[in-house]
């Protein structure tokens, strides 16, 4: 993937929803809320080194580049930690952090593209499924509108004329054109 | 539908065309939550892949050329090489996937399609069973098309059509086609994408670099024949999958789409100028070819063909001036497809009637595919495939395929107000289609990997 500024954000802020749901909830059952703010360091991180490193260092992403990322995420969050003295002894905060990165990268591959079905090809944003420019913005001829009925004499004007009916037969297009049956391989 | 519509061959989507184009939009349609019976697909064949096999058992591929991202289920997860895994029980797909490695093989990939169109009723939605050689702007309020067949009989209606009629007939340099309109000559030139036979003990000269040539040099030495590899530009670039990786992405065609249509043309004849990919097993056996004197290449152009005591006897005149003359068993042709619109009868009808812009010889379409000045929001008409490779550069493969689809349903479904399918039939819908492949590949052989 070739994941654009934009691209990396959306995507590090919605894989992170599962994590953080789990870091709530083990903040509530263990009564300290560090679980949760430890994600909140990752999504700060994340969105820092997406916005500042990877999106000029990293313009075409291969996918085995994913492992090494984590790892380096991984070592950056746990000296975050320990700078900051979060409430949670080392073993704790590897295993989430490793189980958050698993939780992370599953709806990543597997979630993302469903929820959002041209997840992939923009680039890791999430778009509406609509054209990245509009045609009132590209540079193409000023043409007539066909609303008017067609010229008469014209194909259609001989298929639809006096029958009211659109099962009326038109004469044969390629009769007009006949088609080069030679040429066609 | 209104009150017009009444005839059961009156749909909302028509797609004009039945090969991969036609069902991926099918598959699209169904995925948004439309009703199979509001889509009609417009063709001769209710097999998609006819057309596509065909070239493939032509041309002797095994592997497709795109990486495990393209296939025929409507979502993007699961990917080729993960079905394959847990199909086989190997994990070697999910790393040859990760080093960028992994091409689905040709009839796991047919199979999977064969799951896709079975299962979502895609054969039962192609009416007609003929071609469509006339679509007409019918004027007034609810707009839509009046689709008409080759003898001008009213086939069908819709509010919105995609044409994915596919590639133009097969192109041949000026030489090439003298040669097969000369009776002495005429069997002995082919292209690429034709039925063909090789000798062993023959001697064949391929013409291009592009993936269809180099697939050729392998099965000419395959067959114990000679190959000699003619090409015009001294250096082929190394790409796999026709234009370059991060053009496939949203960013890449979003900056593609910023160029004025004569820019995106000169791209495009960059970027596709003969570009060949590195298959492990075909740099193999090529290189021993040429240790074995088996395989040889010249950088120039076919000046002359003659008839000659081989078969032919054929002039190039090389990059260096030079002239050389060699006795040939025949030449095959990687020169691909015609790619004007007018060669496509039904296009060149359109132009000529509606006046629909052309571009060196390459319809204008509009930023979304659509065929000015018939489109309009409320009743779409897109093109697909080859032709819409000026919008979307990898337009002519599946991912480019999928990506026009997906944005032409998107457009359709507004003007519809349908209502989408929820996330969870959705999901539903994509795991069903995932399992059932995976059984399916247990019963395909597994294709070995070129890369
Ligand atoms: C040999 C070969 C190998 C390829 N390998 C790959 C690959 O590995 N990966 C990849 O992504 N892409 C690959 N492609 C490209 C891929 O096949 C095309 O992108 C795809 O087939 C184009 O789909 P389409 O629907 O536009 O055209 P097609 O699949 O060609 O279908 C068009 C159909 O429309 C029919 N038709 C024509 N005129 C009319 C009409 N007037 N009315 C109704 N029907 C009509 C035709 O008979 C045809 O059946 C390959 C192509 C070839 C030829």
């Amino acid at each position: 993937m070739c994941p654009t500024p934009t691209g990396r954000i959306h995507t590090r802020t919605a894989t992170l929803t599962l994590p953080a749901l789990l870091g709530l909830i083990l903040s509530l059952i263990t009564g300290r809320e560090d679980w949760i703010v430890l994600i909140g360091v990752f999504l700060l991180l994340g969105v820092a080194l997406d916005a500042g490193v990877y999106s000029w260092i990293l313009k075409y992403q291969p996918p085995w580049m994913t492992g090494i990322l984590a790892l380096v995420e991984f070592g950056l969050l746990y000296a975050l930690a320990q700078i900051l003295e979060l409430d949670l002894r080392p073993a704790e905060a590897i295993i989430f952090y490793w189980v958050s990165w698993t939780l992370a990268t599953a709806t990543r591959i597997a979630l993302l593209p469903i929820a959002s079905l041209t997840y992939l090809e923009s680039s890791g944003e999430f778009r509406r499924v609509e054209w990245s420019i509009p045609p009132q913005q590209a540079s193409i001829p000023i043409l007539a509108d066909v609303e008017s009925p067609p010229t008469p004499g014209s194909l259609i004007a001989a298929a639809t004329v006096g029958s009211g009916s659109l099962l009326e037969k038109k004469p044969s297009p390629s009769a007009i054109h006949p088609i080069d049956r030679s040429a066609s391989g | 539908m209104s009150h017009h519509f009444n005839s059961p061959d009156d749909v909302t989507i028509a797609v004009i065309g039945d090969g991969f184009g036609a069902l991926l939009v099918y598959t699209t349609a169904v995925y948004m939550g439309f009703d199979p019976r509001r889509i009609g697909i417009f063709g001769e064949s209710t097999n998609p892949v006819g057309t596509y096999q065909q070239f493939a058992w032509n041309l002797g591929q095994t592997v497709l050329r795109s990486e495990s991202e393209s296939h025929f289920l409507p979502a993007d997860w699961p990917t080729f090489a993960q079905m394959d895994a847990v199909a086989r029980r190997d994990v070697t797909p999910l790393f040859r996937s990760i080093g960028r490695k992994f091409n689905p093989g040709v009839s796991e990939m047919l199979s999977e399609a064969a799951i896709v169109w079975k299962s979502l009723g895609y054969e039962h939605r192609v009416l007609g069973g003929r071609k469509i050689g006339w679509i007409s702007r019918e004027p007034g309020t609810p707009p839509y098309f009046s689709l008409y067949d080759e003898d001008g009989e009213l086939v069908a209606r819709a509010r919105h059509a995609m044409l994915a009629i596919g590639h133009g007939p097969l192109a041949f340099t000026p030489v090439c086609q003298a040669a097969r309109d000369n009776p002495k000559t005429a069997d002995r030139v082919v292209q690429a994408y034709e039925a063909k036979r090789y000798q062993a003990g023959g001697r064949y000269m391929v013409i291009g670099s592009g993936i269809a040539s180099v697939n050729e040099w392998v099965n000419i030495l395959d067959a114990g024949a000679e190959c000699i590899a003619l090409r015009r530009n001294p250096q082929p670039e190394e790409q796999d999958l026709n234009v370059p990786r991060c053009l496939f992405d949203g960013s890449g065609i979003d900056a593609f789409q910023t160029l004025s249509f004569d820019q995106r043309l000169d791209f495009l004849g960059q970027a596709l100028r003969g570009t060949s990919p590195s298959r492990r097993g075909w740099g193999d056996r090529v290189a021993q070819g040429r240790q074995a004197g088996m395989f040889d290449e010249l950088v120039g152009d076919i000046a002359s063909i003659d008839s000659g005591s081989a078969g032919l006897s054929v002039t190039v005149k090389a990059l260096n001036g030079n002239q050389v003359a060699l006795d040939l068993t025949g030449i095959v042709a990687g020169t691909g497809f015609v790619k004007s619109a007018l060669s496509l009868p039904l296009f060149r009808r359109l132009v000529e009637h509606y006046g629909v812009p052309l571009e060196r010889e390459r319809i204008q379409l509009k930023t979304n595919c659509g065929v000015p000045p018939l489109d309009r929001p409320d009743s779409r008409l897109c093109m697909m495939g080859i032709q819409a490779n000026t919008v979307v550069p990898n337009g002519d493969t599946i991912a480019g395929l999928k990506y026009i689809a997906r944005r032409f349903v998107g457009d359709v479904a507004r003007a519809e107000k349908l209502r989408r399918r929820s996330f969870p039939s959705r999901l539903a819908m994509q795991v069903g289609l995932a399992r059932k492949t995976v059984r399916a590949l247990r019963a395909v052989r597994k294709t070995e990997q070129l890369a």
